[in-house]
C-alpha cells in the first residue's frame, strides 16, 4: 500500500460491495478465486449421517458454509389406483428465511421449487431412480409406505443443488423403516419398531455444478457471492458407471460443447470423492 | 392444494405399533429410580448444553444449541427498516418465526406453521423483548428465525430456543440489557424433573413450566405453566436452573 | 395484543393512580367488575354462555357436539377443539387479517386451560366406540366487544357453557361387519358433561408501573407492560399460568400477583357456581311446566 491513502480510495471490502464484478475479475486475473480456491477445486465437503433421532433417516451435509439437513419420515398411505404396488417418494426443499437474507418467510420460492422438482425428477422418474418404489409396498392396493424426504437449509452459501442431492443420498442410505404388515381384520397397518430394515436403493447419483465465467473460465462449486456473476451454470448428474443421469444448464450465457465435456470429466472425479464420503458417513 | 411443493398422497398416517410394543409401553417404569432418571441424571439436573455462535454465516448473528438430543438453530437478521405498510413505530420491533423442521418430532410436522408454532413465536418475542433496547431502534425491525432440528421434549425446545435466540441477538451486536436464560421443568408422578426429555413428557398427567429469567436484573421475562401443582417449590427450582444456564452462557462468552 | 394508542400524560395518570391504589373508575387494585352472565342463549348449540365485564367486554361461547374420530394415541377419549374469533365490531384494528394474531393467542390460551387432563373434564365420557368414533366438542368463542381483560371473560363464559352442555346419548350395536351406533334425539337422554365444575377460571393480573391491578380496563391494559394469566380450579390449584406482553416482572411482584389472582379466582368460582345453579333451577322449572326444551344440535 502507498503511504498516503487518498480519501477517495476504497478498502477491498468496499470495492467488493460497490463493484463486485470488477473486484472478482481483478482477483481471477491472478489465477485464484477470492476464497483462495483453484478454479477446479470444490469447497471442503462434510457428510454426517444418522444425527437426528426422530427421523427414520437423516444426514447433515456441509459444502463450505452451505449447510443442509435432510430428514426422512416414513408414513403409510393408500397407493394410487394406477400404481397399486408402488409407494410414494416425496422430496421437498425448504429454503427458509433462516438460512439467508435473500429468502422471505412464506411458501417456497422459485429456487426451492426448482431444487425440489429436480430432486424429484432425478431420484424418482425414469430409469435413473434411486428409490425402488415397488419395495415400499406393504399390501398391494391397500397400503404402501410414503417416504417424506424434507431438506432444510440452515446456511445458504451457494450450490444448494449439489448439497441437497448429497444430503438426500446420505439420508436415504441411513434410513431404516420398520417392518410393517396389514392387519386385515382391523384394516390398520401395524409396524414393529424393533425390527427395522434399510431401503432398497439403486446406486447413487451425485451432482456437480460448475459456473461458466464470461464464457471462458470453468469454476467448480460456485459459492453464494460467485453465483450471481456466472453467466451460466452447468450441473452434471452422474451415475455409478459414469453415465449421465441428468445435465442441466441454466443462465442465459453460452457454453461450448468442449466446456460441457470438461464439466463431465471433472464431475467423474467428484463422483468418486462424494461416493466415498457417503459410504463412510453412516453410523451403522 | 399447494402447487409449490412436491405432493404426496392426500392423507398418510403413522402406522400403529404392534400389540406387544403397546403392552410394553403401558408398563412404563417409574420416571425416577434410586434417585436417577432413565438417562442417569438426577431429578434437578439439566442435560449437557452445547452452544455455538456464528455458524450461520449469512446471518447478522446466529446460535446453535444442543440440549441432550434437542437441537435448535437461531438466526438474527437486521435491524432493518420497517416496511411502509407495517406502519410507524417509535420503538423497534422484534419479529420471530419459530418452526419445527418437518422431521423434528415423532410425528411428521406440516411444512406450514401450525397454531402451536405461531404461539411459540409470540412467546419468544415476549420473552426477549424486555432484554433488548428497542427504544434505541425506532422505525426498525429485528428478524429472528428459529428452526428446531430435533425435538427431545417440546418444553425443552422452547426453553432452548429462548436461550439460543438471546445469544444470537448478542452475537448480532444488538444492544441488550442482559442475556435471557430459559429453562423447562416438569412434574411427572408428583416428582419434579428439570429439563424433561420426550420420553419423560410422554407420561400422562404431565405438568410443565417454562421460565425465562434475566439473572443480573432479577427480572422474569416469561413464564408459561400448565397442570395443577403447588407453585413455590417449582418456581424456586426454575429460578435456580435459569441462573445455572446463565452462568454457562457467561462461561461460554469468555 | 395492545390495540390503540395512549398519551404519555394519560399513562402517567393511570400509573400514579395504581401507586395510590385508586383506579380511574374508583376501584382498588384487587377489585373485580362483577361478571354478568347469561346461559343457554344459542338455540343451535348444545351449550352456550355469554359473559360481560363492566358493560364493555362482551364474549359469547358456544359448544357443539360433533361426531368424529379420536386421536390414534388416545382412542378411548373424545376431543375438544377450541377457536376464538374477535369480531371486527370490537375494534377497528381487527378488520380483515388484523385479528389473526390475537385470535391465535386467545385460542391457545383458552385451549391450554381447557384441554388435556388438566381441565378436569372426563374426556372418556365423549368416547362412543373405542378407536373408531367419539364426540368432538367444538368450543367456539366470539369476542363481541373489547373492554379489557378478555381472556378472563372468555374462560368465565367457556366454563359456564361447559356446565350448560349436554352430550347426546348413543346406543351401540354390534353387527356382523363391526359396530354401529345410533344417536338418541331425546334431550332427556343426553348427559351433562361430567366434572364440568372442575374446570378452572382465569384471573389476569396486569403490571402497571411498579404495581399491579386485577381485571384491567382497556385504558389500563394499554398502560400495562406485562400481564400474568392465572388459571385456578375449585380445588385451589394453579392449573396454568402464563406471562404475556413485552415487559418483565420481578420475582417478588410475580408471586404477589399470582397470590392475588388466585384468591380472586376462588371468589369468582363461588360467584359463578351460584349463577350456574340458578340457571339450572330455571331450566328445571321450565321442564316441569312442559315448556319445549331444545334438541341436541346434531339433529338441527
Amino acid at each position: 500500500m502507498t503511504t498516503s491513502v487518498s480519501p477517495y480510495a476504497f478498502t477491498a471490502e468496499t470495492f467488493k460491495r460497490v463493484q463486485p464484478e470488477e473486484y472478482y475479475r481483478k482477483i481471477l486475473e491472478q489465477d485464484v478465486r477470492p476464497d483462495g480456491r483453484a478454479f477446479d477445486a470444490c469447497r471442503t465437503t462434510i457428510v454426517n449421517a444418522g444425527c437426528i433421532g426422530t427421523a427414520e433417516g437423516s444426514a447433515v451435509v456441509r459444502i463450505g458454509d452451505t449447510t443442509v439437513v435432510c430428514g426422512i419420515k416414513a408414513e403409510v398411505a393408500e397407493p394410487t389406483l394406477d400404481q397399486p404396488q408402488q409407494g410414494y417418494f416425496v422430496p421437498n426443499v425448504e429454503l427458509g428465511p433462516l438460512c439467508s437474507a435473500r429468502f422471505r418467510p412464506g411458501p417456497p420460492g422459485d429456487l426451492a421449487q426448482l431444487v425440489s422438482e429436480r430432486l424429484r425428477s432425478l431420484l424418482y422418474v425414469g430409469s435413473s431412480k434411486v428409490v425402488v418404489l415397488e419395495d415400499l409396498c406393504i399390501e398391494p392396493e391397500q397400503a404402501v409406505w410414503v417416504i417424506y424426504a424434507d431438506l432444510t437449509c440452515l446456511n445458504y452459501d451457494g450450490n444448494i443443488l449439489d448439497a441437497c442431492v448429497l444430503a438426500l443420498s446420505a439420508a436415504l442410505k441411513d434410513t431404516r423403516i420398520p417392518r410393517a404388515s396389514l392387519d386385515v381384520d382391523e384394516g390398520i397397518v401395524r409396524a414393529d419398531e424393533q425390527a427395522t430394515q434399510p431401503l432398497t436403493l439403486r446406486p447413487f447419483i451425485f451432482a456437480a455444478t460448475y459456473g461458466i465465467y464470461e464464457g471462458r473460465l470453468l469454476l467448480a462449486d460456485p459459492n453464494a457471492s460467485e453465483e450471481p456473476l456466472m453467466a451460466s451454470q452447468v450441473t452434471v448428474c452422474l451415475m455409478e458407471d459414469g453415465q449421465l443421469a441428468a445435465l442441466w444448464k441454466s443462465g442465459g450465457g453460452l457454453c461450448s460443447m468442449e466446456q460441457v465435456q470438461q464439466c463431465i470429466a471433472q464431475a467423474r472425479k467428484r463422483y468418486t470423492e462424494l461416493a466415498s464420503l457417503v459410504s463412510s458417513s453412516s453410523s451403522n | 392444494m399447494d402447487r409449490r411443493r412436491v405432493q404426496g398422497p392426500e392423507t398418510s398416517v403413522v402406522p400403529l405399533p404392534t400389540q406387544e410394543a403397546l403392552a410394553k409401553r403401558a408398563a412404563l417404569p417409574a420416571p425416577v429410580q434410586d434417585g436417577k432418571r432413565a438417562d442417569g441424571r438426577g431429578p434437578e439436573d439439566i442435560r449437557p448444553i452445547f452452544l455455538r455462535t456464528g455458524l450461520i454465516s449469512q446471518a447478522s448473528g446466529s446460535a446453535y444449541i444442543e440440549l441432550g438430543q434437542t437441537k435448535v438453530a437461531c438466526a438474527v437478521y437486521g435491524p432493518r427498516q420497517l416496511k411502509k405498510q407495517q406502519g410507524f413505530s417509535e420503538q423497534g420491533r422484534l419479529y420471530c418465526e419459530f418452526k419445527f423442521a418437518t422431521f423434528a418430532c415423532k410425528k411428521r410436522r406440516h411444512p406450514i406453521r401450525d397454531p402451536q408454532e405461531k404461539e411459540f413465536s409470540q412467546i419468544i418475542v415476549q420473552a426477549l423483548a424486555p432484554s433488548i433496547r428497542l427504544d434505541r431502534l425506532p422505525k426498525s425491525v429485528i428478524d429472528l428465525y428459529v428452526t428446531v432440528i430435533e425435538n427431545d421434549g417440546t418444553a425443552s425446545c422452547l426453553a432452548a430456543a429462548i436461550t439460543a435466540a438471546s445469544v444470537a441477538l448478542a452475537d448480532a451486536g444488538v444492544e441488550m440489557l442482559d442475556l435471557v436464560a430459559a429453562t423447562s421443568l416438569g412434574y411427572v408422578h408428583q416428582q419434579l424433573l428439570v429439563d424433561c426429555s420426550a420420553a419423560e413428557e410422554a407420561y400422562q398427567q404431565h405438568t410443565d413450566l417454562i421460565l425465562a429469567y434475566m439473572p443480573s436484573l432479577g427480572q422474569v421475562t416469561h413464564l408459561l405453566h400448565r397442570g395443577p401443582v403447588d407453585w413455590p417449590p417449582m418456581a424456586a427450582v426454575g429460578g435456580a436452573c435459569c441462573v445455572h444456564v446463565y452462568l454457562l452462557l457467561m462461561m461460554h462468552a469468555q | 395484543m395492545s390495540l390503540g394508542l395512549i398519551s404519555v400524560v394519560e399513562r402517567d395518570f393511570v400509573e400514579r393512580g395504581v401507586d395510590l391504589d385508586l383506579r380511574t373508575d374508583g376501584r382498588g387494585r384487587n377489585d373485580y367488575r362483577l361478571p354478568r352472565m347469561e346461559m343457554n342463549l344459542v338455540a343451535q348449540s348444545d351449550g352456550s354462555a355469554r359473559c360481560q365485564l363492566g358493560g364493555s367486554t362482551d364474549v359469547l361461547v358456544s359448544i357443539r357436539c360433533e361426531l368424529g374420530q379420536p386421536e390414534p394415541t388416545t382412542g378411548d377419549r373424545g376431543r375438544l377443539a377450541v377457536s376464538v374469533e374477535c369480531a371486527p365490531s370490537a375494534s377497528q384494528q381487527l378488520e380483515g387479517r388484523g385479528a389473526d394474531e390475537l385470535n391465535t393467542e386467545l385460542a391457545e390460551a383458552l385451549s391450554r386451560a381447557l384441554t388435556g387432563p388438566r381441565s378436569g373434564l372426563n374426556l372418556r365420557q365423549l368416547c362412543i366406540v373405542e378407536n373408531m368414533h367419539c364426540w368432538i366438542l367444538n368450543i367456539d368463542a366470539i369476542v363481541l366487544d373489547l373492554g379489557g381483560n378478555v381472556l378472563d371473560a372468555l374462560l368465565y363464559a367457556a366454563r359456564a357453557a361447559l356446565a350448560d352442555t349436554r352430550v347426546p346419548g348413543t346406543q351401540v350395536q354390534s353387527l356382523d361387519e363391526g359396530v354401529d351406533f345410533e344417536v338418541d334425539d331425546d334431550i332427556n337422554h343426553a348427559a351433562w358433561l361430567e366434572h364440568a365444575s372442575n374446570v378452572p377460571l382465569c384471573v389476569t393480573a396486569y403490571k402497571i408501573g411498579a404495581g399491579y391491578v386485577l381485571d384491567a380496563t382497556l385504558t389500563e391494559e394499554l398502560c400495562s407492560s406485562a400481564r400474568l394469566h392465572v388459571s385456578v380450579n375449585p380445588a385451589g390449584q394453579v392449573c396454568a399460568a402464563q406471562k404475556n406482553g413485552y415487559g418483565s416482572i420481578e420475582p417478588s411482584l410475580l408471586i404477589t400477583m399470582l397470590q392475588a389472582a388466585k384468591e380472586k379466582a376462588m371468589y369468582l368460582l363461588e360467584v359463578q357456581e351460584e349463577q350456574i345453579q340458578q340457571h339450572k333451577r330455571t331450566l328445571l322449572e321450565k321442564q316441569t311446566r312442559g315448556e319445549s326444551v331444545k334438541r341436541p344440535s346434531i339433529f338441527m
